[in-house]
């Protein structure tokens, strides 16, 4: 394999353990709620759940300005 | 006659459906709901929300590790299984709030099909590799 190939396999496997690293940053605090919730009695106070909420409201909206954006850049079907 | 017994023994039976999971204690809680919602959150709607902000796929384009993008056709079908899920998640909270428990039953088993569909699209958009 040479050295060209070579870097260009570690900066992908690099990029793809960053987008991992940052997707974990997201789900990774409502999977331990989850598993905390199933498996360790833990309930949610009214305030926790207003963050979570809070947080897909925000996911949500971003979503939907994606899709706005895309809609908007998709030139109309003649 | 016959027909007229056979709609109120069917009534008397759907009925006892409900009876029957009320005396065995099946039952839906605001626990149960959170665990789905926090699951859902977690393995749905974080990578739905990455892969939105991924550059669009030009025509022709697909996702590939190395060269990431969102399908246009695509997200907006997961954001409609999204919403599908919303929808039935917020059915469920509001029978457990009024304590109706059948209905509880009924609308988290509707969510819980909602997640699986929305689980599907997720693993075929790829951005559950994300």
């Amino acid at each position: 394999m040479d050295p060209a190939t070579l870097l260009a396999d570690v900066q992908l496997a690099l990029s793809l353990g960053k987008m991992a690293f940052d997707l974990g940053q997201e789900a990774g605090p409502y999977l331990v709620n989850a598993y905390q919730i199933a498996f360790g009695n833990k309930v949610l106070t009214a305030a926790e759940r207003t963050a979570m909420q809070t947080q897909e409201t925000q996911w949500r909206a971003d979503i939907d300005a994606q899709i706005a954006a895309d809609d908007a850049s998709t030139p109309p079907t003649p | 006659m016959k027909r007229i017994l056979l709609v109120i023994s069917f009534a008397f039976s759907l009925g006892g459906c409900a009876t029957v999971q009320a005396i065995n204690g099946f039952s839906v809680t605001q626990g149960q709901l959170d665990a789905a919602e926090s699951v859902y959150d977690g393995t749905v709607l974080a990578p739905l929300h990455k892969y939105a902000a991924l550059k669009a796929c030009t025509a022709g384009q697909t996702f590939t590790p190395a060269n990431p993008c969102h399908d246009k056709v695509l997200l907006k079908r997961l954001r409609a299984g999204d919403k599908v899920a919303v929808k039935a998640m917020s059915d469920t909270q509001a029978a457990i709030t009024s304590g109706d428990n059948t209905g509880a039953v009924a609308a988290y088993n509707t969510m819980k099909t909602a997640i699986d569909a929305a689980q599907s699209l997720i693993t075929i958009s790829g951005a559950s590799t994300l």
